[in-house]
């Protein structure tokens, strides 16, 4: 029998890793992460929510239950890095940087330092031989969110859902009588709820405005600061006439959006890219047969080869083009069920 | 499984009575402020109910402001004195529901000084310090009835009368507000006895409906309105008067003096039940012990969690609280157990027990079985 820290977020899976751990019999604590308290542009933060959800659950389960307050590493190692990457007009993902040094790094800290032999979340993604691997539930895979956990820690870090599915654990949830059984799932952005994040933006970036050109360099209309768009982007560009434009530039130095009307445009596609800033689960290897590469969650692994540039630095090649790679997302590989690795798309 | 529910200090069920009289006042729909025939009956039930609410207080009809609920009756009461004029200091209590606290707050932000009179460890006012505080700029003076969260009733006669002299001495006018939304189950609320100048009553604890509530304001104590639009309430609360929710306010308090003997009997016989399962653990009980009111009670533990013991009551069918609803949910401390001189995690591991006309003694068993579970349960976490 261990001793198994769950962050318990309020939400339906975190509760149901929970009780599986609880039945096979660990000494289960529940931990709420309290990450982010400040309403933003109107939109109420749901943490008192979520915490009382996560309180009852622990009750119900009858496991103890603590409270760490992480806002201020949040807001410095998650918050900071999403508003600077937008104004270097590249996307960041939050998910991943937040599992990188939240979830897998000072809770994880924390954790084993109040006594834990294993963390445990309600991720679906299972390690094997303290390797990196993706969930039998395909459609609900989140390797490509935790790519970025320290994989020296993951003989310490337990999966409960990674072998089961979505359907499953709502069913689960019910057997196990859980108090947030029928809770939906959580939407927008993680941590500050429901909120659309062009309107999270404005709170910290002074809206500018400039211009939208298209390919033959034509301003064609005027946007509210170029940092709040992203490649292969097509809603909300604010040009008239009914036809629709596809972002495939982003200038942040002169707050220029650069869009084209043709869908299938070469500047929309392409099938090389370089990243940086990479984690490896396994030896790089530049000729390795079954590499795949995800450039988004949930899009189709496409086969792929990477070739070293410098010591931080490696080129990507699809074997097809791909739609949208936008820079600040992340490129995530495979090899069969494993993560091999990634980097951020520069 | 079957729920008890113990958390009658937030909310009341509406009675059956209320219900048929609101149903059946919901037949006339018209805008009372119209001038045919239709209208003219809304009127004249309007009138009938509000002469219902008037008495209860001993008040004139003319003197009752039919607001939203509680929380507007108190916001008007504090913003309206004081807006009106302008500047000057307000003296409110340290234990005081956040619907009294937050419209001072924003009056601070407005320029106006408020002082917060500190209680004693029974959570009355400190009269000493409260008379100190007393001064020519004084405007205004709000302090509750009862305490919502511990159940303390506040000497208001006493402090009235200390106003009084004090306004005599310097001839000049202080108004007195009292929320007695949390009392007026038991308590008399006449307005003559008490002396007030201002008073809050919300039907939401009295088993009406939620949504409605007054404002007593005396005859020639003029307050600004902070709602615009219609004459409605003398010009004082704008919006079409909600005649079905009138209907059944009026129809609860009626109910209320005719059952209030028999309530304050039942709801003492529980509470001592109570109130011995908690001495013989010696748990802290906060509040007076003499001037109170029976129908709840707030105990401190030391060494657990207030919110964990909500949750693990809740798992095992029993609804209480931490204290007032409205402050649940920030998690904080409770500013008014804090008041009282508890520690912070005394005042963290509060939780309170409120009856109301159909909890039975079995519920009081039941519920001090479960407890005694949850604590073993906690304790053995530690």
């Amino acid at each position: 029998m261990s001793k198994v820290f769950v962050g318990l977020s309020g939400g339906v899976d975190s509760a149901v890793a929970a009780a599986l751990l609880k039945e096979q019999g660990h000494e289960v604590v529940g931990v709420y992460m309290k990450n982010w308290s400040r309403d933003i542009a109107g939109f109420h933060c749901p943490w008192q929510e979520d915490l009382a959800s996560a309180r009852l659950v622990a009750a119900h389960l009858q496991i103890p239950f603590k409270i760490y307050d992480f806002e201020k590493e949040y807001y410095k190692s998650v918050t900071k890095y999403l508003l600077n990457t937008y104004k270097k007009g590249q996307t960041p993902n939050p998910d991943i940087m937040c599992n990188q040094s939240i979830k897998f790094d000072v809770f994880y800290t924390q954790c084993r330092k109040d006594g834990a032999d294993f963390i445990a979340t309600g991720h679906y993604a299972t390690i094997e031989n303290e390797q990196l691997c993706t969930a039998t539930d395909a459609s609900k895979d989140q390797t490509y969110f935790l790519y970025r956990m320290n994989p020296k820690i993951a003989k310490h870090v337990l999966f409960p859902l990674g072998n089961i599915t979505k359907t499953e654990v709502r069913k689960l949830a019910k057997k196990f009588n859980l108090p947030n059984y029928n809770r939906p799932d959580s939407q927008g952005l993680c941590f500050v709820g429901p909120v659309p994040m062009r309107d999270f933006l404005s709170e910290f970036i002074q809206p500018k405005r400039g211009d939208i050109v298209d390919e033959k360099g034509n301003t064609i209309g005027e946007h509210n600061g170029a940092y709040a768009y992203t490649i292969g982007q097509r809603h909300g560009l604010g040009i008239g006439g009914g036809q629709p434009y596809f972002v495939y530039g982003i200038d942040t130095k002169k707050n220029v959006v650069y869009v084209t009307a043709d869908n299938n445009s070469p500047k929309l596609n392409s099938s090389k890219f370089s990243i940086n800033d990479c984690i490896w689960w396994q030896e790089p290897q530049e000729n390795k047969k079954d590499l795949l590469v995800r450039v988004r969650y949930r899009s189709k692994a496409i086969p792929c080869t990477i070739t070293q540039i410098d010591a931080t630095t490696w080129q990507v090649k699809l074997s097809q083009p791909e739609r949208a790679i936008a820079p600040g997302q992340s490129a995530v590989f495979y090899s069969k069920n494993r993560v091999v690795g990634g980097g951020i798309i520069c | 499984m079957k729920r008890v529910y113990l958390d009658y200090a937030a909310a009341t069920p509406i009675e059956p009575e209320v219900a048929t009289a609101m149903q059946t006042a919901m037949a006339n729909f018209a805008n009372p402020a119209a001038a045919y025939t239709s209208a003219r009956l809304a009127k004249t039930e309007l009138d009938t109910h509000r002469k219902t609410l008037a008495m209860f207080l001993g008040a004139n009809s003319d003197e009752i402001i039919l607001t939203s609920g509680a929380t507007e009756s108190n916001n008007l009461a504090i913003l309206g004195t004081a807006r009106l004029r302008q500047k000057g200091e307000i003296i409110s209590s340290l234990s005081e529901h956040s619907s009294i606290r937050e419209p001072l707050k924003q009056l601070e932000q407005e320029g106006f000084t408020i002082h917060w009179c500190p209680v004693d460890k029974n959570g009355r006012v400190d009269k000493a310090q409260f008379k100190k505080l007393l001064n020519i700029n004084t405007i205004l003076v709000s302090v509750s009835l009862a305490n919502s969260e511990f159940g303390t009733i506040e000497d208001i006669t006493g402090l009235v009368e200390m106003v009084g002299e004090f306004e005599n001495e310097q001839d000049t006018r202080v108004f007195f507000h009292t929320d007695a939304s949390a009392a007026a189950m038991v308590n008399n609320c006449s307005v003559s006895r008490l002396g007030v100048d201002l008073l809050t009553l919300s039907s939401a604890k009295l088993y009406g409906p939620n949504g409605i509530g007054l404002l007593y304001i005396r005859r020639g104590s003029t307050i600004q309105p902070q709602i615009f639009g219609g004459a409605q309430e003398n010009g004082l609360r704008a919006g079409t008067e909600n005649g079905f929710l009138l209907a059944g306010f009026a129809r609860a308090i009626e109910l209320v003096t005719q059952k209030r003997k028999q309530d304050e009997k039942h709801f003492k016989e529980l509470y001592f039940k109570l109130a011995n399962y908690f001495k013989e653990k010696n748990v802290v009980i906060n509040g007076d012990s003499k001037h109170r009111l029976f129908s709840l009670l707030n105990v401190s533990f030391s060494n657990v969690n207030g919110e964990d013991l909500v949750a693990y009551l809740d798992s095992k069918g029993f609804e209480v609280s931490t204290g007032a609803a409205c402050e649940v949910s920030n998690q904080a401390p409770s500013a008014a157990l804090l008041a009282l001189g508890r520690t912070k995690k005394e005042a963290q591991g509060s939780l309170r027990i409120s009856f109301g006309r159909t909890t039975t003694s079995n519920d009081i068993a039941a519920f001090t079985k479960a407890l005694d579970e949850t604590l073993t349960i906690l304790k053995a976490q530690q």
